[in-house]
């Protein structure tokens, strides 16, 4: 785990891959120096140090959290999330999926979990980062869209 | 003479003169009844009276006579008589002659009714007759009925069916060239001749075939047994249908049973194919899930690296270094053509229900499109206005369609002026065979005389217009015939493009 402090922003990165990891670090320090930055690439292992982020968040945070991972996957890392929190977050703290999955029942998956604030395909793009710190989150664009079919399927049944 | 009166016939006696003139000298008293006169009468009429006599006959009758007395012998002579109330008689004369001194002949004799016994013959003679007529008739229908019968032996043995006629203990009276051949014997001879007990052994149902031919006979009832097991003569093991019903033979003898075997087991072969078929199929479509498993995730993680890292170099590149540059492009150029296949294999291997037919809101589609494109044009660069006044809603696969939807979206977008709010107007119509939904919008329009006026179905589309040409990926091939669209495009340099995209209901 690396963690670099700052008082404003901290962004969490959940992911296998360490390229993924110091690619997203890098992005976020290139916007915003002061962000503190936790990465962890063994949820399993390090699954208590994630809650504790989460549960001690005294500042917005955003995190990236990948599904596909070998020993605790992204959906087994959100349930111990509901389980510790009762289903509810901290109001500073945002969890958004970035996966490669171009699986639209991932994708669904993750709007359906209601930790859940948005899905990112990756490579996630500087643009995107910025867009969501400081801009219109485009991955709740997203979310419309799926709420939209979803809903549009009820009305039609 | 009282004695005489009541005999069943006439006694006559005649003198004939030498003039052939003929005087009765005696007339019984049935004279009348049989042939028209009196005793009295003859004697008045002499030789008048044999005008009663048939005249197809007479000539015969007097050339009798004639040569009785030529050569003075008895004769007996049929020959018919009309009586004088109309009657026709058959009667039968026998008389002799007498020459007399004086060169006189007097004939004696009778003459006797024989019109029953005549039409008895006659009868007997008709229905001799007709007898011969008819047998042979029957003679030459015999012949017929053994034509067909042997035209029907031969049909029977060319039949894809076993049929046999036999009894309960196994003597066969008629099996067809199918049934004996099971059993391997080249004619039905050699059925009837073969010891049955050790052929019966091939067969795996036999104490149940012989329970149902005696509860058969017992009860009448026709019975049916499916896929009774069989192996025949050649070793294969084969299944039956069979039905069996009682069978009455024409000689009145023992009840016999009528069976007919129907084959199945070319259908259990299939439904076993089948089975494996399907099996196979649920193993290798099992596979396929994995695989897009591992398409979606295992196979992209990497290339989404490459893309991560590519971008992140190419932003951080000196702006001087242009082969570098070059190079960058290149490579994200190569990786995302590598991401388009991945994509591309990701809806190929998409599950069915993703491909299900649902009803598609325009309205909505179109809220739904512009959500991307307005990110690459931002809020002001572009205006969707839309009428679908003329058809609301289509049976459709939501998703392809939105895939098409955005791709020729994302297309007119390419084609907006610099520094111009790109407007799209678009219109839906029924037509006979569909919905016509047309697209018109402002941009900059391309060339047709390289593009030339294009009526093509969707994979077309999606391939020769794209910049990133990948022509004939199956993706979009599957989802064009899914779809079953077809488009026209009119676009000229500076006027802008009209896209006509032509639907079918899917439902």
């Amino acid at each position: 785990m690396t963690d670099t402090p700052s008082n404003d922003l901290r962004l969490v990165v959940i992911d296998d891959d360490q390229i993924v990891l110091t690619l997203t670090s890098l992005m976020m320090r290139s916007i915003d120096k002061g962000a503190q930055i936790s990465c962890f690439s063994k949820p399993a292992r390090e699954i208590n140090d994630i809650l504790t982020l989460v549960a001690n968040a005294t500042q917005r945070t955003i995190i990236f959290l990948d599904i596909n991972m070998p020993d605790m996957n992204g959906w087994e890392v959100l349930d111990v999330i509901a389980s510790a929190t009762s289903g509810k977050l901290p109001t500073n703290v945002r969890i958004y999926v970035l996966s490669s999955s171009i699986n639209t029942a991932d994708k669904l998956k993750a709007y359906s979990n209601p930790l859940v604030s948005g899905f990112f395909e990756k490579p996630l793009l500087q643009e995107d980062l910025r867009n969501l710190l400081f801009g219109e989150h485009v991955a709740s664009m997203d979310r419309l869209w799926v709420e939209n079919t979803e809903r549009r399927k009820t009305d039609i049944r | 003479m009282e004695v005489v009166s009541e005999l069943p016939g006439i006694i006559f006696q005649y003198i004939a003169e030498p003039d052939g003139s003929i005087r009765f000298t005696y007339v019984s008293g049935k004279a009348e009844d049989i042939w028209g006169f009196s005793a009295e009468d003859a004697y008045k009429m002499g030789g008048q009276v044999l005008k009663n006599i048939h005249p197809d006959d007479m000539q015969r009758y007097r050339d009798t006579i004639a040569h009785s007395n030529k050569e003075g012998i008895a004769i007996s002579v049929p020959f018919r008589v009309i009586h004088s109330d109309g009657r026709l008689r058959w009667v039968q004369a026998n008389s002799s002659p007498n020459y007399l001194e004086d060169g006189r002949i007097m004939r004696t004799g009778t003459v006797i009714d024989i019109t029953e016994s005549k039409l008895t013959q006659d009868n007997i003679r008709a229905s001799e007759q007709e007898a011969h007529t008819i047998f042979r008739d029957l003679d030459t229908r015999i012949q017929q009925f053994s034509k067909t019968r042997e035209n029907l032996l031969q049909a029977l043995d060319h039949l894809p069916i076993g049929i046999f006629i036999k009894t309960v203990d196994n003597r066969f009276s008629y099996a067809n060239k199918f049934y004996y051949s099971l059993w391997g014997f080249r004619s039905l001879q050699q059925l009837q001749q073969a010891n049955w007990d050790s052929v019966r052994s091939n067969i795996r149902d036999w104490g149940q075939i012989t329970e149902t031919d005696r509860k058969l006979v017992s009860s009448g009832k026709t019975a049916t047994q499916v896929d009774v097991n069989i192996i025949d003569n050649a070793g294969n093991t084969r299944y039956f249908d069979v039905t069996k019903c009682l069978f009455q033979p024409n000689n009145g003898g023992e009840h016999e049973i009528l069976g007919i075997l129907f084959e199945t087991t070319h259908f259990r072969s299939a439904d076993a194919e089948r089975r494996n078929y399907i099996a196979d199929l649920s193993e290798r479509n099992l596979k396929l899930e994995r695989f897009s498993q591992i398409i979606s995730h295992q196979l992209r993680a990497p290339v989404t690296t490459v893309m991560a890292v590519t971008n992140w170099i190419a932003g951080n590149l000196d702006a001087t270094d242009d082969n570098g540059r070059i190079l960058l492009e290149g490579l994200a150029d190569a990786t995302k053509k590598i991401d388009d296949v991945v994509r591309d294999l990701n809806d190929v291997l998409a599950p069915v229900q993703a491909q299900s037919v649902e009803l598609v809101r325009f309205n909505d589609l179109i809220e739904d499109v512009q959500i991307p494109l307005h990110k690459e044009t931002g809020p002001d660069g572009l205006e969707i206005i839309h009428d679908f006044s003329g058809a609301a809603e289509i049976h459709t696969v939501p998703k392809y369609l939105y895939n098409l939807f955005h791709h020729i979206l994302a297309t007119n977008v390419r084609q907006k002026r610099k520094g111009q709010k790109l407007t799209i107007g678009i219109k839906s119509e029924r037509y006979p065979e569909g919905i016509d939904v047309t697209m018109r919008d402002n941009g900059a329009g391309v060339d047709m005389n390289t593009y030339g006026k294009l009526t093509m179905e969707l994979f077309q589309m999606y391939h020769s217009q794209n910049e990133t040409d990948h022509k004939g990926l199956p993706a979009s091939k599957k989802q064009a015939g899914i779809l079953r669209a077809t488009i026209d495009i009119n676009s000229t340099p500076g006027s802008g493009t009209v896209i006509h995209i032509y639907l079918n209901d899917l439902r």
